[in-house]
Order: structure tokens, then C-alpha cells, then sequence
């Protein structure tokens, strides 16, 4: 039979271990949660760089669209050619995004006539994450 | 001291944990802000695009008639410009068709002053006002419309006068 003394000892010894375990647990059970969260925070800022991304470059396929002498003259930046009055030509703008631009006459009865044009921004994957579309009126074909 | 050490890998758990949670979800809020402000500034930025796009179809209306009031005039008067011809034939021009609604114009002897107010479909805070003018006054062969204002407005809280205040003298 043991000692009282001991027995205390030795309870105090087992209660070490048991709080090591038991901060162990509550670590790993916490953490799974807290990595979640930090999972989710991570996806929102890819997400959000790729719309910027996205925005800037579709803006600024319009602009160059809306600053050329002519409807289909930014083929000279992205290739491409018109038939019909029509354009269309997909480009990479980078390893994450690919822009798919199309360019029709908008109002076949006017004398001249409203271009517009479609950007379609998607990803890597082919999902699109961004569309704009513009137009401006070219005067029989030219500024 | 052994009273001490008893229980504080506990305590010290416990206070990461929620330090950890705690950095977790400002690192959420914060993401998730951001991403907001990314959405909101990609769909003004097509709001911005729509409306120039119908301020372009009022600019290609108003051109058109302007083409077919000068054609008409050059018919009626055997290929010899006549101004009050073509005045007459722009009138009846853009009072026609569809796109009549969305402008209004005031016509002189030798000009003519298209206004038009387009809102937003997307968002009806935003809107472009256009001003066209269109001016046979200067005898510079056939007239044509030129834009003369091309204004987005976001309409928003109006600013009292009275409450602001002088941050810079001009000096």
C-alpha cells in the first residue's frame, strides 16, 4: 500500500502529462478552423488580383479599340482579321488570363454606324471572370 | 514555482489560439473588403462603359440624320448646298425614330444643339450628359455634328456651401 505522500506525487506527475495532451488537442482542434480561415482570406485576394487584372486589361483593350482610326484597327496589337464587319481574335494576355474581343457593327441602317466592342476575360481554366463591352461611332468606317 | 508551471501550456494554448482566431478573421474581413471594392470598381467600371456606349448611339443618330437632312437638301436643289433646305430636312430627321426619346434639341438659323441626359440601366445613380452641336454657320462644306460636352455625373448627397471650410489661403 502506498505512502499519501506519494500517491500526491504521483498525481501531480500524471496531471503534467494530461495538460500537454489536452493542449495538443485543443491545438489541433483549433487549428483546423484558424487555417480555414486563413485559406478563405488567401482565395478572396487571388480572386480580387485577378478582377483587377482583369478590369485593367479589358479597359484598356476598349480604349485602344475607342482611340483607332478605324473599327478593326487593333488587330495590329492582338492579330486577327475582320470579315463581314466583323472581329474576333482570343489573345493571352498572360499565364492567368486570356481575352476573347469581338467587334460588330451595331446599327446596320445608320449611314455610318456604332461599333461594339465584347471582351470576355477568363482564366487559366476557361471560366470568365470579367465582361465589358463598349462602343463608339466610326463615320463610314473612319473617325 | 512548481504551482506556477502546473496548467500554463493550457493557458498558453488557449491565448495563441485565440490570438490566432483573432488574426484569422481580421485577414477574412480584410480579404473580403478588398474583394468587395475590386467587384464595386469593375462594375462602375462597366456602368461607366455602358453609358458611353448609348451617349455613342445618340452621337451615330444624330450623324446619320445629319448625312441623309444634307443628301435630301442636295437633291431638292439639284446638287447646289442650301442651308434652309437642309435645316428643314435635319428637323423632320431627328424628330423621327426611336432614338428621338432620349435627346432634346434647339435649332437656329444656323445651328442646331442636341442635349441629351442618359441614365444608368445598371445603376441609376450614374448618368452621362452629352451636348452635340451641330453648326452651318461657317459655310465650311457639309455640316456635321461635333461633341461639345461629355459629362458623367454620380449623383450623390448634396454639398452645403456653408459647412465647408478654407484648407488652403492661395498663398
Amino acid at each position: 500500500m502506498s505512502q499519501p505522500h506519494a500517491r500526491i506525487k504521483n498525481l501531480g506527475r500524471n496531471f503534467g502529462v494530461l495538460e500537454i495532451i489536452l493542449s495538443v488537442a485543443i491545438l489541433a482542434a483549433f487549428s483546423v478552423f484558424v487555417l480555414k480561415l486563413f485559406v478563405l482570406a488567401s482565395n478572396y485576394e487571388k480572386n480580387m488580383r485577378l478582377l483587377d487584372k482583369a478590369t485593367y486589361s479589358a479597359v484598356t483593350i476598349i480604349e485602344q479599340f475607342k482611340n483607332g482610326n478605324e473599327p478593326f484597327a487593333i488587330n495590329s496589337h492582338y492579330g486577327g482579321t475582320a470579315k463581314n464587319d466583323v472581329y474576333a481574335c482570343s489573345t493571352q494576355l498572360s499565364n492567368e488570363l486570356r481575352a476573347d474581343i469581338s467587334i460588330k457593327k451595331g446599327n446596320q441602317n445608320l449611314a455610318g454606324g456604332t461599333y461594339q466592342i465584347d471582351v470576355n476575360i477568363k482564366n487559366s481554366s476557361g471560366k470568365k471572370i470579367y465582361e465589358l463591352n463598349g462602343a463608339k461611332y466610326f463615320l463610314n468606317g473612319k473617325v | 514555482m512548481k504551482h506556477l508551471v502546473r496548467g500554463f501550456s493550457l493557458i498558453l494554448v488557449t491565448v495563441v489560439m485565440i490570438v490566432m482566431l483573432v488574426f484569422g478573421l481580421l485577414s477574412v474581413s480584410s480579404a473580403g473588403a478588398d474583394y468587395r471594392l475590386s467587384t464595386r470598381a469593375s462594375e462602375s467600371q462597366k456602368i461607366y462603359y455602358d453609358l458611353d456606349a448609348s451617349g455613342e448611339d445618340t452621337m451615330a443618330f444624330c450623324s446619320d440624320a445629319c448625312e441623309k437632312a444634307w443628301a435630301a437638301s442636295l437633291k431638292d436643289t439639284n446638287s447646289q448646298p442650301d442651308l434652309v433646305q437642309f435645316k428643314s430636312h435635319l428637323d423632320s430627321e431627328l424628330k423621327a425614330g426611336e432614338a428621338a426619346k432620349h435627346f432634346k434639341y434647339k435649332m437656329n438659323d444656323s445651328s442646331v444643339t442636341v442635349e441629351s441626359s442618359i441614365s444608368s440601366t445598371i445603376n441609376g445613380n450614374y448618368s452621362l450628359q452629352a451636348a452635340l452641336l451641330c453648326d452651318w454657320n461657317k459655310k465650311t462644306g457639309k455640316p456635321a455634328f461635333k461633341i461639345t460636352r461629355w459629362q458623367f455625373t454620380v449623383s450623390g448627397p448634396k454639398i452645403n456651401s456653408n459647412q465647408t471650410i478654407n484648407v488652403w489661403d492661395g498663398k
